[in-house]
């Protein structure tokens, strides 16, 4: 039983294109249990997770953040190779997408509630960040979150200085082992509000703390997250995140029904639907529609699918099912063109490459001091290891435990300088050596206003804090 | 106190180094770190069966019993683990319910310490080899009546087992139990109406020509790591009594031994997580006096609905579903208070 008397959390769960998934559970519990999101004291997210439990944190209008992602999910399935196209570029629509959606004041209210799962690559351990010094700061943390390597980009983003990657690849359900957090997954297995597929298949395997079973449905379910289906199979997906929601807050005794009419939809919703008259079809609609073996007027999205969301959002699925602009788009999906195009391919692949990577340059050319540094710096490190392990034959396991030594990726007993000297050249050109020298020491002494500056002193698991408390004690 | 007769290897030893980094001593050793926690008097040994399959037993007394024996020999708890499991992942449930009764805890047919038999491809023969080895082995430890528990597969085996020797049941526990239900006729066609891509199919296909832990034993060397990494969630319910890998070792060593117990599995299921024999359709000729409890847990993916059927399926007589909230499947290791409690109710309403 979920016990409102003490405080509460919401997880979620990463899944890349799945997260409309939480879309559909947010707008169930903001629809039919606001408290339940205006009272948790943290909002957990990795990866697209993440960026639903901002969207919660930061009070964004959800219509929005649906549209937002059908519309990532269209550009992906543009071209032939989907989401592996050279031209489409996930972080780009990303940043886009947060900096219009996202409000002005978004990092002031996700500050301190929101709390983003991200991996470092320096050790590849988790680290959640929860405090955010600006917008752009709050919207560099939710690409970092999102940041799959290879499949998003070469090179890992940075947040305050430090490189971080996809949160799912550490810890996928931030503290969702702990009793009072909602977890929420798309894929069925022992979260809270999950999809329950009937199957009583007791094999099961954890993803960096995400519990999926092993069946057809999750199975079916993987290969969407990465590889996104067509809108109308998002609609259903969404849909069914908001029954889940709806179930779990129901068998949770959670519903406080403004609504005296019990059920999933109150009644009005049902006549503001999207669509638009039927005198506005064209004949060229029509021809197509015929050609299309006479399917109903509202042929482009079954009602049943999207008949419990909440009525903006059906509107967005609605309009994002009927668009099929004009005749290029049905003779371009018509199977010997497809055919066609993907024979066309090997022809067409390595000009687009070739221009989408000249685009990429342009975009990366800001960024290159910073991660130039970075790369250097990683090889220094490598170089320097190397070369310590050869004259001192391993000091690196002398001082500390396990542990410890897996986060470090430095042998902790070198002296201060040049420990300081190391994490400037991490940390870029962000913070002076001497700043974050300073943040360590600031670690134990609680609150100050160089906190909320570092990611590092946020780290809400204890093994973080202990990781840090150790390093700090070894650079004095 | 442990009592073993070691069976001699057969095979001997071969000179190539093994794949899989197991042994049958490994498990023992492995087993041993996890009953040292046992509080009470514990007894453990394989009890032989008539056709020589082994089954690894413990039983556990309460010490204080012994100082002041009671005047009635009660009723005997029997406990059977699921699937790929063993006695070990009862560790949180041993002492809390050895307080009033003798409790019995053994490794199925095929899995753990026990025998490793060749099970038949047929599912009602796999299924009676798996029941008449319960029944050997209650004859051979002279229980005239017991309480029986099942979790998940042991749940369909305990239902099974109380349909043939009902006369040796006093009351039947089922906790998540395993092929209640029926495969519905769409059940290809879970989540999206649009059914699935072809490829999924022949993946899921493909590896349903293999066992179901074949994954396992096939990564050799790395399948420490491997269930390490895919069953964390194991050593975290045991963190109070071990605080290292423990419990996902004991896991590996379980499951790397010989494929038995899983072909038996393989046999009587189908599609993945399906029984081709579902419960449900026999739960009618459990005999209408022999009372009958469901423990589902509350975050399981079973569903505790199935208890309602099972109920509708025994009009005029005891069946009961207890739902233990913030349990997963494992029910017994989620949430062992709980559970303890929930058991030791039903145990005290016996005798």
């Amino acid at each position: 039983m979920f016990d409102l008397t003490k405080e509460w959390n919401l997880s979620f769960a990463g899944c890349g294109f799945l997260g409309i998934y939480h879309i559909g559970v947010a707008s169930c519990l903001m629809e039919q249990a606001p408290y339940l999101i205006k009272g948790a004291t943290k909002i957990y997210g990795a990866s697209a997770g993440a960026l639903t439990a901002s969207m919660l944190a930061s009070q964004a209008p959800i219509a929005k953040c649906c549209e937002d992602v059908i519309e990532t999910v269209k550009e992906a399935r543009k071209r032939n190779l989907g989401p592996l196209h050279p031209s489409f570029n996930l972080v780009k629509v990303l940043r886009t997408g947060l900096q219009r959606d996202l409000p002005a004041n978004a990092h002031t209210l996700a500050s301190g509630r929101l709390c983003v799962s991200l991996t470092r690559v320096s050790d590849g351990q988790n680290v959640i960040v929860s405090q955010f010094k600006s917008k752009e700061d709050l919207i560099q943390a939710l690409i970092c979150s999102c940041f799959i390597p290879i499949y998003c980009g070469l090179i890992p983003p940075s947040f305050q200085g430090v490189r971080y990657v996809d949160g799912g690849i550490s810890d996928n359900l931030p503290q969702s082992e702990l009793k009072n957090t909602i977890s929420i997954s798309p894929f069925s297995g022992e979260s809270d509000i999950c999809p329950r597929d009937t199957s009583f298949n007791f094999h099961e395997f954890r993803f960096t703390n995400t519990s999926i079973q092993i069946n057809l449905g999750n199975m079916y379910r993987l290969s969407k997250a990465l590889f996104p289906p067509e809108p109308k199979i998002m609609a259903e997906i969404c849909q069914n995140g908001y029954k889940d929601a709806f179930r779990f807050l129901e068998e949770n005794h959670l519903l406080k029904l403004q609504y005296p009419t019990a059920g999933p939809s109150p009644p009005e919703v049902v006549n503001t639907c999207c669509c638009k008259p039927i005198v506005m079809e064209t004949t060229k609609d029509w021809m197509l529609r015929r050609l299309r073996l006479l399917r109903e007027w509202h042929w482009w999205l079954d009602e049943q699918i999207v008949d419990n969301l909440p009525a903006p959002i059906k509107k967005v699925f609605c309009e994002a099912c009927q668009q099929k602009p004009g005749l290029y788009a049905h003779v371009s999906e018509m199977l010997p063109v497809r055919v066609a195009s993907y024979m066309l391919l090997p022809c067409t692949l390595p000009v687009v490459s070739a221009y989408s990577v000249g685009k990429r340059f342009v975009e990366w050319i800001p960024e290159v001091p910073a991660d130039m540094r970075w790369l250097a710096g990683i090889a220094g490190d490598v170089a320097g290891g190397v070369y310590r392990q050869t004259r001192r034959g391993g000091p690196a396991d002398k001082t500390s435990d396990g542990s410890l030594r897996n986060c470090m990726s430095l042998p902790p007993s070198l002296d201060n300088n040049s420990l300081v000297e190391r994490d400037s050249q991490l940390s870029g050109f962000a913070l002076s050596a001497l700043d974050l020298s300073s943040h360590y020491r600031n670690i134990p002494t609680g609150p100050s206003s160089q906190d909320s500056a570092s990611p590092l002193t946020l780290c809400s698991s204890p093994r973080q804090i202990c990781f840090f408390v150790g390093s700090q004690e070894e650079s004095d | 106190m442990q009592d073993e007769n070691e069976p001699k290897s057969v095979s001997g030893r071969r000179w190539w180094p093994s794949w899989r980094p197991t042994s049958i001593s490994i498990l023992r050793n492995t087993e041993a770190k996890i009953l040292d926690c046992v509080q009470n008097d514990l007894w453990a040994r394989f009890v032989s069966l008539p056709n020589q399959d082994r089954i690894w037993t413990l039983t556990v007394t309460n010490k204080n019993l012994l100082k002041a024996p009671k005047p009635v020999a009660q009723t005997p708890l029997v406990m059977v683990h699921g699937f790929g499991g063993g006695v070990g992942l009862w560790i949180r449930n041993l002492d809390p319910l050895c307080h009033s009764r003798p409790l019995f805890v053994f490794d199925l047919l095929g899995f753990g310490r026990s025998s490793r038999p060749h099970f038949p491809m047929d599912p009602a023969l796999a299924e009676e080899q798996s029941v008449s080895s319960i029944e050997h082995w209650r004859h051979a430890l002279a229980i005239d009546r017991m309480i029986l528990l099942g979790h998940s597969l042991g749940g369909y085996l305990a239902t099974s087992y109380a349909i043939q020797y009902p006369e040796r049941v006093s009351h039947l526990i089922l906790v998540d139990p395993w092929g209640f239900q029926h495969m519905p006729l769409d059940a290809t066609s879970g989540s999206a109406k649009s059914g699935f891509p072809r490829y999924i199919e022949a993946i899921m296909w493909f590896f349903g020509l293999f066992n179901p832990l074949a994954v396992i034993r096939a990564a050799g060397p790395l399948g420490p790591k491997l269930v390490n990494r895919l069953r964390p969630d194991f050593n975290r319910k045991f963190e109070d009594l071990f605080d290292d890998d423990t419990m996902t070792q004991y896991l590996y060593h379980c499951n790397a031994q010989t494929p038995s117990g899983e072909v038996g599995f393989k046999a009587m299921s189908e599609s993945i997580g399906w029984a081709k024999r579902p419960m449900l359709d026999r739960v009618h000729l459990l005999p209408p006096s022999l009372p009958v409890t469901l423990v589902y847990g509350g975050r399981s993916w079973m569903d505790s609905a199935t208890g309602a059927r099972v109920a509708e399926q025994r009009p005029n007589s005891y069946t009961r579903t207890v739902v233990i909230e913030g349990a997963a499947h494992q029910v017994n290791a989620d949430q062992p208070e709980e559970f303890n409690k929930v058991v030791q109710s039903i145990c005290d309403s016996v005798d």
